[in-house]
């Protein structure tokens, strides 16, 4: 055989090797990186990467299975003075509670699952 | 097999992490430990420390990796008056590193529900609400303190040869009050706490040594102090007052300012001399926008227009009437509603309507403070409608008496404490004012016939908040479906660097008002039926749309709801509860 004709020859060839290789659905299962001062060793939790904030802090919530959830901030008596509905998914969601906007104090943040409290942190602002 | 046993149970006594925490409480002058044999006097200032023990040595080798440290103390307001800024981190500034934090937070007439000396326990149900705090409690109030160490450890706060805190990790001052030595319960409480490690893992035992009460004892004064207290509502937090105290008008007058149980203590006064006591001013006036709601405008116009059919059934008393007059011009008229419905709704009607004279209402400067020049301090005895109601009562022929605004006190060997009154114009809900009649001379107030509407709040509605990111913009909905309401207002705070007010979707209904004014990195609105012939829609009345600056993630922190206000058709207030 000719090198025209091999070279011809195995580029088809290749390229029905291609052709009738199956189709593979790639899944890139979404990677949330959560930094070591936010790891949650239970399976569902609250945990803020610092106790004190000045204008923000990062918070990871672990949670066990997918759906809304709502996060609320209460001050010392147990009234709501926050709320954010959050649509989670199963493992670690980051978020981030910002608190320029509250007043200097020491807040209770807590995690509902409907009406059930899956969760619990403190934050007091400097 | 006991030394299996033992091999079995080592971990737990070598990894165990046992630390008790403890109160003492000295004479700050002398120094000499106060207990509860050894007294100290009024007009004395107590100093009360918190310490650590650890309780092996194990335990204390066991607290290197402890980090983070939380403890909230109760303390008797009825006794002690804390020192503005009178307290330190003394264990903790003795280490000298800038990178460890250190917080105290006062909450003023507060108590908590339970005592027990598990300090972890009562932490955990505080956290899932079995164990709770109470606002607007007469005896106690707390403080919260919040200590993280850097590259130090709780340990390192401990001395290694006694394993216990040489230098207290906190301490405060305050002075004993006259009549401290009658109260009951002289003691400071430790309610619950824990120690954590870097991972938030609270260590082994918590506990509060020999029990939560740490007691004392108070003796009383062997000089004269007068005591001035102030009937302040539970609206207003006392600490966030000051009073000018002079004697004879000649002397420059003191400023002192109230403590959590609203009190003002004047040490050795000279007994048969009249002092004045000038207006209470707040420090920060940042409640004055809330003290003027809807349930005023409401009330007013119900003043004005339910007066029977021969106009002359009043459902205001004397000093009612002439709180409604906004303008000061002596009858309570549509000029006085209106403008009081327009400074609700957010118009700045300090200068009047250009062809009536200006309403006596907060202003709010340009630097974004607010201030009222139409608030008194009134002696209670006169706060009532035999004295201060005669006065300033309207439409006289003869004029009022022009009495009942002093507020002199005179201490005397048989009286040495004083209580005034204090309120707003036009809180015709007395949200912010001392509750009129004051109680001590209700029985011989004279009370209009009709009057139906409380000062208090007599019940809740409550709207449920929801704040969420959707199509890349936040939304916040209020949500209504409880008791029937004429109207309501909000007074939001949110973060306007990352949050630019688009839009406020209104459902209240086809006949009621709807107001909303920008705020000092907030937003005031609301509604109100002024006939109260419509209730406010059930639903979703209220719908605010926030375009985002730069990026936010989510809502948590955002927004921030400062006061609420709620009114029934029949003018009763009610308290707006978010959910």
């Amino acid at each position: 055989m000719s090198y025209r004709f091999q070279k011809i020859y195995y580029t088809i060839l290749f390229l029905l090797f291609l052709a009738c290789t199956p189709d593979y659905d790639f899944i890139i299962e979404p990677y949330t990186f959560v930094p070591e001062t936010l790891v949650i060793k239970e399976d569902v939790g609250i945990k803020l990467d610092s106790n004190f904030a000045t204008t923000e802090v990062r918070m990871n919530v672990k949670l066990s299975s997918s759906g809304n959830y709502y996060i609320k901030v209460l001050n010392i008596a147990g009234k709501v003075v926050a709320k954010e509905l959050v649509n989670g998914k199963i493992g670690d969601n980051i978020f981030t509670v910002y608190t320029s906007t509250l007043p200097k104090s020491s807040y209770r943040l807590e995690l509902f699952h409907e009406d059930n409290k899956v969760g619990t942190s403190l934050i007091n602002l400097q | 097999m006991k030394k299996l046993l033992l091999f079995l149970l080592l971990p737990l006594f070598s990894y165990g992490q046992n630390v008790q925490a403890f109160l003492k409480h000295y004479n700050n002058t002398t120094d000499v430990e106060i207990t509860s044999e050894v007294a100290i006097q009024e007009g004395d200032t107590l100093r009360t420390e918190v310490h650590l023990v650890a309780v092996g040595s194990d335990d204390y080798t066991a607290l290197a990796d402890a980090k983070y440290l939380f403890l909230d103390l109760q303390y008797n307001h009825k006794i002690l008056s804390p020192i503005t800024n009178g307290y330190t981190f003394t264990a903790i500034d003795n280490i000298g590193s800038s990178n460890n934090v250190t917080e105290l937070y006062d909450f003023s007439s507060t108590s908590f529900s339970e005592l027990t000396p598990n300090l972890i326990e009562a932490y955990t149900r505080w956290q899932s609400n079995e164990a709770t705090y109470s606002e607007q409690n007469a005896v106690w109030s707390v403080k919260r303190i919040a200590i993280q160490m850097s590259v130090n450890s709780i340990q390192d706060l401990l001395d290694a040869s006694t394993i216990q805190t040489d230098l207290p990790i906190f301490e405060y001052i305050s002075v004993v009050k006259a009549g401290g030595a009658d109260e009951t319960e002289p003691e400071t409480r430790i309610n619950l706490g824990t120690i954590q490690d870097s991972n938030g893992a609270n260590i082994t035992s918590f506990y509060s040594s020999f029990s939560n009460k740490f007691q004392y004892s108070v003796d009383p004064a062997t000089t004269y102090s007068a005591k001035l207290h102030f009937d302040l509502p539970d609206t207003l937090d006392p600490t966030n007052f000051k009073v000018f105290v002079g004697q004879n008008l000649e002397q420059e007058a003191t400023e002192y300012t109230l403590d959590a149980n609203a009190d003002v203590i004047i040490n050795e006064v000279e007994l048969d001399s009249t002092y004045y006591s000038y207006n209470l001013e707040p420090i920060d006036g940042s409640y004055i926008p809330d003290v003027h709601t809807v349930t005023d405008a409401y009330r007013a116009f119900k003043f004005l227009n339910d007066v029977g059919i021969n106009g002359g059934d009043f459902i205001y008393n004397n000093f009612e009437g002439f709180s409604a007059d906004a303008n000061l011009d002596g009858t309570l008229n549509s000029a006085d509603t209106y403008g009081i419905l327009a400074y609700v709704m957010g118009v700045d009607v300090s200068g009047g309507t250009g062809d009536g004279p200006g309403y006596c209402l907060p202003t709010q400067n340009e630097d974004g403070t607010w201030y009222h020049g139409c608030t008194a301090t009134v002696k209670i005895e006169d706060y009532n409608e035999d004295v201060l109601g005669a006065s300033v009562a309207l439409n006289q022929s003869e004029g009022g008496t022009g009495g009942g605004w002093s507020s002199t006190f005179t201490p005397t060997e048989d009286g040495q404490t004083f209580t005034f009154g204090f309120w707003h114009h036009v809180d015709l809900d007395q949200s912010h004012s001392t509750a009129y009649p004051a109680d001590v001379t209700v029985s011989s107030a004279k009370q209009a016939p009709g009057i139906s509407m409380s000062a208090k709040a007599v019940g809740t509605v409550n709207f449920d908040m929801v704040s969420k990111i959707e199509g890349g913009q936040v939304i916040v909905e209020l949500n209504h479906s409880g008791e029937p309401i004429v109207g309501m207002q909000a007074r939001i705070k949110y973060d306007t660097d990352r949050l630019i007010l688009k839009d406020i979707v209104y459902d209240t209904g086809n006949t009621a008002t709807n107001f909303s004014k920008p705020l000092n990195k907030g937003l005031l609105f609301g509604s109100l039926s002024v006939d109260g012939s419509a209730n406010i829609k059930e639903g979703t009345p209220f719908k605010l749309v926030f375009d985002t600056v730069g990026t936010v993630n989510n809502t948590t922190g955002l927004f921030y709801f400062e006061n609420t206000d709620a009114v029934k058709a029949n003018g009763d207030k009610m308290n707006l509860n978010i959910q």
